[in-house]
């Protein structure tokens, strides 16, 4: 180990975050070099007295100050009061206006809402025709909304195959049909935008994860898995398509880009999970480097059993 | 707290349900309220840090997508208001800010130096230091200082910290380090009084060289 990397050390020796490796390593370095031991005496030194600084724990008292205040704040607050008599129908129609007010904010965001809309109606043009706003509906494969990224509502009914959306054109209306309409599926896969919230983007991932034979479907899901902004919604497209990631190419890359990118622990965790299956030989060096390398500990372990496993027999 | 428990409460909170929102600020509030007590050592401006954060989340929860745990998005919230504070007492006159933790939070509030053997000098030398390294760490950079309590006092591993400032580990040990060079050198002449020490165990004694 060089001067700069033991400095570099130092401070997180004395944290307790170094690997033991680079602790031993660190140690023999300050045999061999004074100034990098005085450094770290330095430290030490600092530590100590350091340690006479007094922490101060909030007393039960202030605490309960703090919280009368801030309970009188909240219930004075104009957000609380418009909010605790809020019904879910008041918080849809508030939507349009916080739209409003992210597109005001963010150009980059207005310009994406631009694209999205140009593409949602260029895609729909052709295939949907306009649904009147409260028609009772049955089977209605050929009639859906000429906008397609404005769902609303998705309801299921138990021991039924039959789907309700709710959506909106100028005003509310309704589609109602299985999920195999192509209007159905079709709004439902609508909901993939970022503008839709993210309790929808789930329910549809849920309706649509028996689906995966169907192109788009696929494709919607693979797309949910890079690129949705909740995890959770990552997290359920990873479920949808994990029993693919052996078969199918384009799934295993999916599926390996999460594992190797995804910032949430549990996408990464249930992406390992779907691809230890795999006895793919592209994926023997990247679980090695996992083994070697992953910050999460699971992953870690898992892939060293995973890498283990492939060369024990050789070994014996 | 189960995860699935917190969810819910979020959701009602987002609801509009105010009594949700309190039973989640109950359940993160002090390490909050501590956080900012030991970031600016007074009272009142930990009161103000608190207040100011809760309100803050409480109008952003709405936009919460459970992107990162609640914790980190919390403490986003928390340490932005706290950097905010720092830079406005920066901005005002020392008198002002009513920085001395002694006047303004009282003995009480110390951990209790209750060694037997104590005696008044040795307990005026560690005051002094006590005030010494309080001072040392006032004159230390907003954002390093911030760093350092959380990695120091809060005992936040600097991934988290790294998480929490939306930044990278390198730049929190960067900072870390920063504060500590600052540390050294205005305390450089300081000798340790003792080796027992008030409450944590952060430093030599855990971590071993």
């Amino acid at each position: 180990m060089d001067c700069k990397t033991a400095r570099q050390n130092i401070l997180m020796l004395h944290y307790g975050e170094i690997d033991p490796e680079v602790k031993a390593e660190l140690e023999r370095h300050f045999d061999s070099c004074r100034q990098c031991a005085s450094e770290h005496a330095e430290e030490r030194r600092l530590q100590a007295i350091l340690a006479q600084r007094t922490l101060l724990e909030p007393t039960t008292e202030l605490l309960s100050r703090c919280r009368q205040d801030l309970s009188n704040a909240i219930r004075t607050s104009p957000v609380a009061a418009s909010s605790n008599g809020s019904t879910v129908l008041d918080r849809i129609l508030a939507w349009p206006h916080r739209l409003w007010a992210q597109t005001r904010v963010s150009p980059a965001f207005a310009t994406a809402l631009l694209v999205v809309g140009f593409l949602a109606g260029s895609f729909s043009v052709g295939r949907l025709s306009t649904l009147d706003a409260g028609r009772p509906s049955g089977s209605s494969g050929a009639e859906a909304p000429t906008m397609t990224h404005n769902l609303r509502t998705i309801q299921t009914e138990p021991g039924s195959d039959i789907v309700r959306l709710g959506y909106d054109t100028s005003g509310r209306a309704s589609l109602q049909g299985t999920i195999d309409d192509p209007a159905i599926r079709t709004l439902l896969l609508s909901t993939r935008g970022e503008n839709i919230n993210a309790d929808l983007r789930l329910a549809a991932i849920d309706l649509l994860r028996d689906h995966a034979d169907d192109p788009k479907v696929r494709g919607a899901l693979l797309r949910a898995i890079g690129a949705d902004a909740n995890p959770a919604a990552r997290l359920k497209a990873l479920d949808a398509l994990r029993d693919r990631a052996v078969s199918d190419a384009h799934v295993r890359g999916a599926v390996t880009r999460a594992l190797l990118q995804d910032e949430n622990p549990g996408v990464r965790v249930r992406a390992f999970d779907a691809l230890v299956r795999s006895d793919s030989p592209e994926m023997m060096p990247i679980f090695e480097r996992l083994a070697r390398e992953d910050p999460n500990e699971y992953v870690r372990m898992r892939s060293a059993a995973v890498v283990d496993a492939l060369y024990r027999p050789e070994d014996r | 707290m189960l995860q699935s428990e917190e969810a819910a409460l979020i959701s009602e909170a987002q609801r509009g349900r105010t009594e949700a929102f309190e039973e989640l600020v109950r359940r993160c509030d002090r390490s909050v309220l501590r956080l900012a007590l030991n970031l600016t050592r007074s009272e009142e401006s930990a009161r103000d840090i608190y207040q100011e954060s809760f309100l803050r989340i409480f109008r952003a929860l709405p936009d919460f997508r459970f992107e990162c745990s609640f914790g980190t998005w919390v403490h986003r919230i928390v340490t932005s208001v706290c950097l905010d504070h720092l830079r406005r007492s920066a901005a005002r006159p020392r008198e002002e800010t009513g920085n001395d933790v002694e006047s303004e939070v009282g003995a009480l509030q110390f951990v209790a130096d209750s060694h037997p053997d104590h005696d008044p000098e040795r307990a005026l030398a560690r005051k002094e230091m006590r005030r010494r390294i309080d001072h040392a760490l006032s004159r230390v950079a907003d954002r390093e200082r911030l760093v350092f309590v959380l990695r120091h006092d809060e005992g936040m591993r600097t991934a988290a910290i790294a998480e929490v400032l939306e930044t990278t580990e390198e730049t929190v040990r960067n900072c870390l380090y920063r504060a500590h060079r600052s540390l050294r050198l205005a305390l450089g002449d300081l000798r340790e009084v003792t080796r027992a020490r008030p409450r944590g165990e952060v430093g030599p004694a855990r971590h071993t060289c």
